[in-house]
């Protein structure tokens, strides 16, 4: 049976997962680690404190790299394709199509979870900026570092969601957990 | 905690401190605002501060003054940031005489005086060494300029007709200062230069002295700097050679000096340590009685104390000031904001804590909301990180906390006992799921013993995210149930239904729905809709969307679990790719594994830990916490380099 196209798609998708979840993680480290610059200027010994708010908005990086894992190995370009030609049979009996057809379907999901995890990645950038608000606060007061956590975790809930959705669609869709 | 008056005579004030501040139970408050009424004014006047005080404090900065200059020859080595947290050294704990008042201060007047005595020569002889040997190395580097210059620095010298100056100028100002000179001085001047680099000359002048002071400020004005040559002789090369000599006799010197200050640090350091901190432990006890009131011979005091306190301190002070005073308790106002909260949790929930009070600490008569949080972030945590080689790593990372800084920080120890938990959990719930470096024992290694007891959170994600779902409901409705008992208690009714009974209503309405119970159901369902309406007016609306937001941000745990195994498995793969390499493959594939299992431990452990606390911050704690109470910090003796 023939599924390049879904499987071509399911590479648009991982790529999308991958790279616009970059771009979020990448600009909001960016924002974070300028802060944490300025912070270690005035006192070296802050080092530690701003590598923990950089590393918070890396997770929607990961995110972005765990959902394009995902559909890669859902769609068999890693770990080879009969995984996939199977889950597009089963997914054809469901559906009442063809294989082929399912495969092309299971392509086209596998773009919009790429678009779910790696569009919701971008939340980095709001999350980088609160990282850098709360780098100064904590250089100032170190006893706002709870507070200061919680308040930057805020912007990656969507980021969460994201990704549950991706993995929601690939569920769905057969391409994850068959 | 209970408010603690005493009224005692005067000549029993010191004794009684002394014992309340051993005691360490009773935090002090400040008695001249409670007596405000006009019949307590006319018979109390405020505490005066005592004069020792000053005394106390002179003699601190003395201390310290001594303490700063050993410090500067010989510093105390400090552990560093890693060494502190896994293997620091133990604390110095140092023998302390007991005395206390007057003999105190007459001891640690005579110390300062022994002290001073002895520091003093070496201290002004390593001064005065260290600015001849910063003159010395200004000479020198300038003498280095002009090395080659053919002089004999002893002839730069003023005499009553003579004045030679000798100096560096640019280079381009050469003939400016020729012709500008032979202006001023008539031509009776002898000018000498020599470049000695691309931009710069040395220049020598000889003129009458009578010029003298004309020559050198029309020379300053062209931008020539005046060398101080004086006590040098020879030519700059002899002179360089003659201070390097000189330097060298000094730098032994000064390193015998400073050898013999080391040995006078090692003498007293200690000495003056211990009478330091006695010193403002007795500070302590004169500055505390500002907060009293007093008449002619008895004074007052006044203070919170935890109500378990209250019976050993009463015999306490009633045999201090044997039998001369009055002790009442009485309760908290009925506003009690002010009242600081004294928390006690059992001993391996008090480690917890810090997580509590992170977002604040309970108010009065607020519940300590420390012993549901303890077992459930460490459920969350163990949800999110869904791997028992992590847990293990987990453990292993609290348990070397514990045995290092855990045994002197209090701090270091919450957090060791901590991770410690949390590790465990972490290890339980991957044995449940059959995370091992995701799926390495399974897949690559073949233990077939260690596959998912429960599930398989990759395979069955359906089943997961009702799990978290389910776990997030009970979560919500056990804050519910403690928010609306809290407000039961408080007699607030109308909160107790506007934040938490419609909600119950709500609930077991779409329950009852769910179960072909539709007629009940849907009655329910309404009252609760009716009911925060009419409590919480026309915004009702984003009270449900907003628990229904709630529960579903529980979806979290699922989400980073599976971002976890995820994560590992994606290793996993990357690291069997590399290892199909030739040769070179087997090394790089472990070396992917290990940074990679590592990097996804680290970011993932991070993760866990961050959104277990927001799950109680914001989730969990909205619904019936607040937060905000004030610290309980009883007056106590702080000692940190002495023995009792």
């Amino acid at each position: 049976m023939d599924i390049s196209t879904g499987v071509a798609l399911a590479a648009v998708g991982a790529g999308i997962s991958m790279g616009a979840a970059a771009i979020g993680s990448g600009i909001g480290v960016g924002i974070a680690g300028a802060a944490g610059a300025g912070a270690i200027a005035e006192d070296p010994g802050k080092f530690g404190t701003a590598l923990v708010f950089q590393a918070l908005p890396q997770t929607q990086g990961i995110y972005g790299f765990l959902g394009a894992v995902l559909i890669m190995i859902g769609t068999g370009i890693l770990g080879g394709f009969a995984a996939f030609e199977s889950a597009a049979t089963a997914l054809a009996g469901v559906m009442d199509t063809t294989p082929e057809n399912a495969a092309l379907i299971m392509g086209l999901a596998a773009v919009g979870g790429g678009l779910s995890v790696g569009l919701a990645g971008l939340s980095a950038i709001g999350q980088g900026i609160t990282a850098a608000g709360s780098i100064g606060a904590v250089s100032k007061e170190p006893g706002a570092f709870g507070k200061c956590m919680v308040l930057t975790v805020m912007s990656e809930t969507f980021a969460v969601f994201g990704l549950l959705i991706t993995i929601l669609i690939l569920v769905g869709l057969n391409l994850l957990g068959a | 905690m209970r408010r603690l008056h005493i009224v005692a005579l005067s000549k029993y004030k010191y004794p009684l401190i002394k014992r309340l501040h051993e005691l360490g139970v009773v935090q002090m408050t400040d008695v001249t605002r409670t007596m405000e009424s006009p019949e307590w004014a006319q018979l109390l006047e405020k505490h005066p501060s005592d004069p020792t005080i000053r005394q106390i404090t002179a003699q601190v900065m003395s201390f310290n003054k001594i303490l700063d200059f050993f410090a500067a020859v010989s510093p105390i080595p400090e552990d560093n940031f890693f060494k502190m947290l896994f293997s620091p050294s133990p604390p110095k704990k140092l023998e302390a005489e007991k005395v206390h008042g007057t003999k105190l201060l007459e001891r640690s007047q005579r110390l300062l005086e022994e002290v001073n005595a002895a520091v003093k020569e070496p201290e002004g002889r390593l001064n005065r060494l260290t600015s001849e040997l910063s003159e010395i190395s200004a000479k020198v580097e300038s003498l280095e300029k002009i090395r080659d210059f053919r002089v004999d620095l002893a002839d730069v010298v003023k005499t009553d007709h003579l004045t030679v100056l000798m100096g560096i100028a640019p280079k381009e100002r050469s003939s400016d200062i020729s012709s500008k000179l032979s202006e001023i001085t008539n031509g009776i001047c002898y000018i000498g230069s020599q470049d000695i680099s691309q931009i710069e000359s040395v220049v020598l002048v000889v003129a009458l002295s009578e010029a003298a002071k004309d020559v050198s400020d029309s020379l300053r004005r062209i931008g020539f700097e005046r060398m101080d040559v004086s006590g040098l002789s020879g030519t700059p090369a002899e002179a360089l050679s003659a201070l390097g000599e000189r330097k060298a006799s000094l730098g032994s010197e000064e390193e015998f000096l400073r050898s013999e200050i080391i040995k006078l640090a090692e003498r007293w350091r200690d000495k003056l340590l211990v009478l330091r901190e006695l010193l403002l432990i007795e500070r302590d006890r004169l500055e505390v009685q500002t907060n009293f009131m007093r008449t002619d011979e008895t004074f007052i005091l006044e203070g919170w104390i935890p109500a378990k306190s209250i019976g050993s301190v009463k015999e306490e002070v009633l045999e201090v000031t044997k039998g001369y005073s009055v002790v009442k308790e009485s309760n908290p106002d009925s506003s009690p904001d002010d009242v600081p909260v004294y928390l006690q949790n059992p001993p391996f929930i008090r480690h917890f804590q810090v997580l509590t009070e992170l977002y604040g600490r309970p108010k009065y008569n607020e519940i300590d909301p420390t012993f549901m949080l303890a077992p459930v972030f460490m459920l969350f945590f163990g949800i999110m990180l869904t791997d028992a080689v992590y847990g293990v790593m987990m453990t292993a990372l609290g348990l070397m906390l514990l045995r290092g800084g855990g045994r002197y920080s209090s701090s270091v120890k919450d957090f060791g006992v901590i991770f410690t938990a949390i590790g465990c959990a972490t290890i339980g719930f991957g044995v449940l799921t059959g995370g091992y470096f995701g799926d390495f024992a399974l897949k690559y290694l073949g233990i077939s013993t260690l596959r998912p007891i429960i599930f398989d959170p990759m395979v069955d994600v359906q089943l997961f995210l009702i799990l978290v779902l389910v776990i997030g409901l009970i979560h919500l409705n056990l804050g519910l149930l403690i928010g609306f008992t809290e407000n039961v208690k408080r007699k607030q009714y109308k909160d107790a239904v506007g934040d938490q009974f419609w909600l119950f209503l709500l609930q077991g309405g779409i329950a009852l729905l769910m179960m072909d119970m539709k007629s009940i159901g849907a009655v329910f369902f309404l009252i609760g809709v009716i009911l925060v309406a009419i409590i919480h007016g026309p915004l009702f609306f984003f009270d449900i969307t907003g628990y229904l937001g709630d529960v579903l941000s529980y979806a979290r745990l699922l989400a980073l679990g599976l971002a976890t195994s995820g994560i590992a498995m994606t290793v996993n793969i990357l690291s069997s790719m590399v290892d199909n390499v030739p040769i070179i493959g087997i090394v790089l594939g472990a070396m992917v594994f290990v940074i990679g299992h590592i990097f996804n431990w680290g970011m993932n452990g991070l993760g866990g830990f961050v959104h277990g606390i927001r799950l109680h911050y914001v989730e969990f704690f909205n619904k019936f916490y607040e937060g905000g109470g004030s610290e309980y910090r009883p007056y106590r003796i702080r000692r940190e380099l002495t023995k009792e």
